[in-house]
């Protein structure tokens, strides 16, 4: 009777063997796919991050040109008023960093609060500066522009001293008035 | 232009700082003369302060008084001004003299009425004296003698006509004759005295030496007024030429901040592309 159960157990292990060889070729051919989807997708980030940086260069050069283009408009425009003298034949110099952030000159001392232009409007004072920044240029008052600026000076002078004087009247015309 | 900007704000505080200085102390009430040039001021004011002989204020054909002269008696100063032409520096002491005043003798000689200078003079004086105007603006016919009683007499109503219609008021006139006074005096004729008629503007004046110190309140507040009016249209023009230029400025420069709005936008849309680290 301990036949059949002997026979029995041999199958079972005769099973259990095959379908454990079996497993091991599956596991094998497993890896080796792996590799090359790792390899692609290597190879497609480096083609996404070239194709990316090719951007960047073209982002970067579009703008260098744009700068550069825009130049003598912005001297056009500002004819009459400030004189425009770039410092060299390429005077643009704002540019983009690699983290998207733009940067531009640092500029001492800027021409609006060298020259006192209270007079102009806060947003034209601040698209002087920037101009400054993104320019290699020098700006100076054009000799119209300085006579107006000075007439303006000499009338705030010329208003205070009227309103200082007619509050002394005002004053004393409260005392008479008594 | 701008020099002459100048030049008007400097008169200007040269006036106000003429009235800032201006004394208003109570004291022996000032008598101006005024008038036109060779009306007769000074030989008037002469009479007045009983200098028969000798001139106290110079009289002459030529521009003689130049400046403000004065001379004090017991009850009054009297007050020599320019003759009036309306075209020189020598106007503004004479207005300077009549500002100072409490009480104006405004000479004219019978050549027939007021002429326009004068109305345009007296006009400034009225509106200076205020409420006592009426009163303390004496017109004074000098040389009465050279006419006939009756040609005084149209001169006189003619130049009240003129005070009333073109002014608003009607001041007292005294139609005199300093030659008249002065030869009676010497010669000690009293109808010759009498008939100057002198006196009776003396006597008057007397009769004026009440209170000078309101006339002078009054005076300074009215000056005032104009003065605080003359700053402030001052202070408008200027206001309004420094907003005219303000927008000069702020149009020539909008194409250049359109320029730059424009770059702007452009920059900020490429920046936005970037492909960031």
């Amino acid at each position: 009777m301990a036949l059949p159960w002997l026979i029995g157990a041999a199958v079972l292990g005769v099973g259990a063997l095959i379908a454990s060889a079996s497993s091991d070729d599956n596991s094998s051919s497993g890896n080796g796919d792996d590799e090359e989807r790792k390899r692609r997708e290597r190879a497609e980030r480096e083609r996404r991050e070239r194709e990316k940086q090719e951007e960047r260069q073209s982002i970067k050069a579009a703008l260098k040109n744009e700068g550069a283009q825009r130049a003598a408009d912005f001297k056009q425009t500002l004819s009459g008023w400030v004189e425009v003298n770039y410092h060299s034949p390429a005077p643009f110099k704002a540019g983009i960093l690699q983290t998207g952030k733009q940067y531009k000159r640092v500029v001492a001392e800027h021409f609006v609060d060298r020259e006192e232009l209270s007079m102009l409007e806060s947003k034209t004072r601040l698209n002087l500066n920037e101009f400054e920044a993104c320019y290699d240029v020098e700006l100076t008052m054009t000799d119209a522009f300085e006579e107006i600026a000075a007439e303006m000076t000499e009338w705030e002078v010329q208003l205070q001293e009227l309103q200082e004087y007619r509050a002394q009247f005002e004053q004393i015309r409260q005392h008479l008035g008594r | 232009m701008a020099d002459l900007n100048t030049s008007l704000h400097t008169q200007l505080l040269l006036k106000a700082d003429a009235l800032l200085d201006q004394d208003i102390t109570p004291g022996k009430p000032v008598v101006a003369a005024w008038g036109l040039m060779n009306a007769g001021k000074s030989y008037l004011l002469n009479m007045l302060t009983n200098h028969i002989q000798t001139e106290c204020f110079r009289t002459n054909d030529i521009r003689e008084t130049a400046e403000l002269k004065e001379f004090e008696t017991d009850d009054f100063i009297f007050l020599d001004t320019p003759g009036l032409d309306a075209n020189n520096a020598d106007d503004l002491i004479a207005l300077q003299g009549a500002a100072k005043a409490d009480i104006v003798l405004f000479v004219h000689q019978p050549q027939g009425e007021l002429e326009k200078i004068e109305v345009d003079f007296l006009r400034k004086l009225k509106d200076s004296f205020g409420q006592f105007a009426e009163q303390n603006i004496i017109l004074v016919l000098s040389k009465s003698d050279v006419e006939s009683n009756t040609g005084i007499a149209a001169i006189e109503k003619r130049m009240l006509e003129q005070c009333r219609d073109d002014l608003g008021f009607t001041p007292r006139c005294y139609a005199l004759s300093g030659s008249r006074f002065h030869a009676g005096v010497m010669q000690k004729k009293d109808g010759l005295v009498r008939a100057s008629h002198l006196y009776d503007l003396a006597q008057h004046l007397d009769a004026l030496n009440t209170d000078a110190s309101a006339v002078k309140r009054e005076r300074q507040r009215v000056a005032i007024d104009d003065i605080i009016a003359e700053l402030t249209q001052a202070e408008n023009a200027l206001q309004q030429k420094h907003a005219q230029a303000k927008r000069q400025i702020v149009e020539g420069f909008q194409p250049f901040d359109k320029a730059m709005k424009d770059f702007h936008v452009w920059m900020k849309n490429t920046l936005n592309k970037f492909p960031a680290v």
